[in-house]
């Protein structure tokens, strides 16, 4: 066989070879496709029934509803004797580390759907890496258009003080101009959105694409020596960080902007905020000041901490971050009773 | 360093490039003596003095077994050497579970006894070595194998990084001759090697550590999933028990070929058996043929020579006594080799049961064929219901086997009695369905070429490309996914 045709052979194998292994691990579920398309108005927006898998803390198997959130499908138009509550945050809100069974929002909905007597639908439209910019974004443009009784919006201190707000040239930007906010999608002029735009059809429909873009993550985020030389890239590379550059200072008082959204929510008053972590006591003062009703998921958290029981520990992994199986009942259950106790209903 | 590491690789690159560079075999020995010492210590570095400590005293006794002539000396001699092998893994590996027996025994009497339980390290692959050891002192005991006289070729046989700690238990008789002939491989072995490597990894990272993710979180924390799920993470371990291992074998195969040695077979399809005494044929071949060797063949002729003094009609009912007893004894004790533990010994013990069980009431005295022949509908038909009847059985027993405890186990099968449906049962069914799949097809591969090298049947572009494409997956789901350990490891 000649030079040519062996390599026509080889690449032909590989190609069919990687296209078999796709199916293999979308089928088994191993790796899911990219789950998102870039939308012009949302940024990165759920792909309507795509299936979804994570194996990152606990088990999460999934999928986005027929209306582009996580979650049972609840269409825009509410039914009579229904209670909405919409609930916006970060991963934590997002659940992406249990069944959707065992995701908090569902406990709420059956002890709040009890107290109250009816149907409760608590709609899960939170984003990893979101904060209170991105949160108030998603809400004007995509959440606030399913009729709601309640819109809950998880922050943490980071939310509030944001060092970074994700990849900007994919996302909406938000910002305060003379006290007003404004939300600007320059982004979709921007290469990367053209870039992903056109690379969408595959990517999202090709889990070896997805994990060689998830490799490219591993790689851009500088924690490939320990992926490649294990114990020994602790004795080799000296851990990371700018010379002379110590632990970044955070703002003392509430950025501008959050200080407008804060505002901003405080004018509906079907808006709360859950604070799901315990804040400063300034920052607190602060935040409370905006005049929003305050749920502080934070304290209660603090206060199953201080009982000897983590939240956030995984016990199947050994590792500590989202809320955890035992930590989703209970907040769904205070959360319930927080609301109960609002009288809203 | 696990296999399906990174590190594991580059590792293999230094020690096979410095091997290709040294001329003679005495260098090679060395090399590749340090190498796996290296590999050993690289978990842990204590447990080394173990490994030495086994090394050394096989080595010294069967040189004196050598030389020894009188019989009570020789039993003398094999007794000092089972001592120490067993006493050192009696130690690190039972101590805790024969103490809590104790202690539940004596309880369970109204007796009192002050809570003891140590805090002990198992040191990896403490049961495969030791097997390994065992087995060379009992031949040389047995005159079936003339001692090495060379500390170092011995010391690398133990020691052999490939195999070193989950097998396959390798015997003397066939890899000493290797390491004593030792040279740079032949290109057919490195064009093997490679390949059986691919293979292994994709069997061990795309099936076995894919399957393990779901399966360590719902056996983690049974109380949080519905039965269809439960039931689905029981196949699923089943799967991955299998890859994993299997997968494992293939690495350790592939990566002794580059260095020129051929181990044995660890698996033989075993999933598409359609008996027990077919399973334990197919079925980590290098522990089912050790201990038919060195507990079952002595047991059952002990028990034979007993039962031959009742005078029974015929030499059926003497084999009909005795093939159960030796088979539970033996199977308990297999059970127990694999871990410390209740679950582990029910385990075995059910496996003994199904053989008996299978051997008097099904097949008799009629030998099982390896290959099945198929030669009318009936067949088909028997075909169909051995092979279901023997998986069903299989993955029930792995249950005990996965189990954290027997409450574990109760809640399980309290689950498939008072069945809870889920909403998920779909996903889990295509899930489980594809990695069912998946094994079957590679196991069917290898079943109809007869051969693990499959792959090499095709034009060599063609495999090349096969493998290169697995090679680039594997990588990039290492590269996103924490390896995991080897199952067997903890034994």
């Amino acid at each position: 066989m000649s030079l040519i045709k062996k390599t026509i052979v080889f690449g032909m194998s590989v190609l069919a070879s990687l296209a078999l292994i796709d199916v293999y691990l979308q089928l088994a579920e191993i790796q899911t496709p990219m789950e998102t398309r870039i939308d012009p108005k949302l940024g990165p927006a759920y792909i309507p029934g795509k299936h979804i898998t994570r194996f990152n803390e606990g088990l999460f198997i999934g999928s986005a509803n027929a209306f582009g959130y996580m979650g049972p499908a609840v269409p825009p138009r509410r039914r009579d004797g229904e209670l909405r509550i919409l609930m916006l945050g970060d991963s934590f809100v997002l659940g992406h580390t249990v069944l959707p069974r065992q995701y908090f929002g569902r406990v709420l909905e059956d002890r709040l759907g009890a107290a109250v007597g009816k149907v409760v639908r608590a709609m899960n439209f939170g984003k990893a890496d979101f904060n209170l910019g991105n949160m108030f974004q998603y809400y004007e443009d995509f959440a606030s258009t399913f009729d709601h009784d309640l819109a809950l919006f998880f922050v943490g201190e980071g939310d509030l003080l944001p060092s970074h707000q994700v990849v900007s040239s994919l996302y909406p930007g938000v910002s305060v101009r003379d006290g007003r906010i404004i939300i600007d999608r320059s982004f979709r002029s921007s290469r990367t959105y053209r870039f992903y735009r056109a690379i969408e059809p595959v990517f999202t429909r090709s889990a070896v694409l997805r994990l060689a873009f998830n490799t490219y993550k591993v790689v851009e985020s500088g924690s490939w020596e320990a992926v490649v030389l294990d114990k020994l890239a602790a004795l080799l590379y000296k851990p990371r960080g700018k010379p002379g550059s110590s632990v970044p200072q955070r703002p003392q008082d509430l950025p501008e902007l959050s200080r407008a959204v804060l505002r901003e929510l405080a004018k509906d008053p079907r808006n709360v905020l859950v604070l799901q972590t315990s804040l400063e006591a300034g920052l607190r003062a602060e935040v409370a000041a905006a005049g929003l009703p305050l749920i502080d998921l934070g304290a209660y958290l603090d206060q199953l901490l201080a009982q000897g029981q983590d939240p956030y520990y995984w016990p199947v992994t050994g590792m500590r971050g989202h809320w955890n199986h035992a930590a989703q009942s209970l907040i769904g259950r205070f959360l319930a009773d927080q609301i109960t106790g609002m009288g809203r209903f | 360093m696990l296999f399906n590491s990174f590190i594991f690789f580059i590792f293999l690159a230094v020690v096979w490039g410095l091997f290709r560079l040294l001329p003679g075999r005495r260098g090679r020995v060395l090399l590749l003596l340090l190498a796996s010492y290296a590999f050993y210590a690289y978990w842990d570095w204590r447990f080394i003095s173990l490994l030495a400590i086994s090394t050394l005293t096989d080595f010294l006794v069967s040189l004196r077994l050598e030389r020894t002539e009188e019989k009570r000396a020789r039993k003398r001699l094999l007794g000092l050497s089972c001592l120490i092998n067993l006493g050192i893994l009696g130690f690190f590996k039972y101590f805790n579970f024969f103490l809590d027996s104790a202690q539940s025994l004596l309880g369970s009497l109204g007796l009192n006894a002050a809570s003891l339980h140590l805090h002990i390290v198992l040191p990896i692959g403490i049961s495969f070595y030791t097997f390994k050891t065992l087995s060379y002192t009992i031949d040389v005991y047995r005159r079936k194998l003339k001692p090495s006289h060379s500390l170092p070729d011995y010391a690398l046989f133990v020691a052999f990084f490939p195999n070193l700690v989950a097998g396959p238990i390798e015997r003397a008789g066939r890899l000493l001759p290797q390491i004593a002939d030792l040279r740079a491989p032949a290109r057919r072995q490195i064009r093997e090697g490679l390949t059986l490597i691919t293979l292994g990894l994709f069997k061990k990272v795309l099936i076995g550590d894919a399957a393990a993710r779901i399966v360590n979180n719902i056996f983690g924390q049974p109380e949080l999933y519905r039965s269809p799920e439960l039931l689905a993470a029981l196949i699923l371990f089943s799967i991955q028990v299998y890859a994993d291992f299997a997968g494992y074998s293939n690495i350790a195969s592939g990566v002794a070929r580059l260095f020129g040695v051929e181990l044995m077979k660890n698996f033989e399809q075993p999933y598409l058996s359609r008996s027990f005494s077919e399973f334990w044929r197919r079925w980590h071949i290098s522990l089912s043929t050790w201990i038919w060797d060195y507990i079952f063949n002595p047991l059952m002729s002990a028990i034979l020579r007993r039962v031959a003094r009742w005078k029974l009609p015929d030499v059926k009912q003497e084999m009909r006594i005795a093939y159960p007893l030796a088979a539970m004894v033996t199977m308990l004790l297999c059970g127990l080799w694999h871990g410390a533990g209740i679950t582990f010994v029910i385990w075995g013990g059910l496996h003994g049961l199904f053989l008996s069980f299978e051997r008097l009431a099904i097949y008799g005295s009629k030998s099982i064929p390896t290959r099945p022949r198929i030669r009318s509908a009936r067949g088909v038909w028997r075909f169909i219901a051995g092979w279901v009847s023997t998986q069903a059985l299989v993955t029930f027993a792995w249950l005990f086997f996965r189990a954290k405890d027997l409450g574990q186990v109760g809640y399980f099968l309290r689950q498939m009695v008072h069945w809870q449906s889920s909403d998920l049962t779909g996903r889990f069914a295509v899930i489980v369905l594809s990695f069912g799949l998946m094994v079957l097809g590679l196991d069917l591969l290898e079943y109809f070429t007869r051969s693990e090298l499959y792959l090499l049947k095709l034009r060599p572009a063609m495999a090349a490309g096969i493998g290169f494409a697995v090679l680039i997956v594997v990588a990039l789901y290492l590269a996103t996914n924490k390896p995991l350990p080897f199952v067997y490891f903890q034994f």
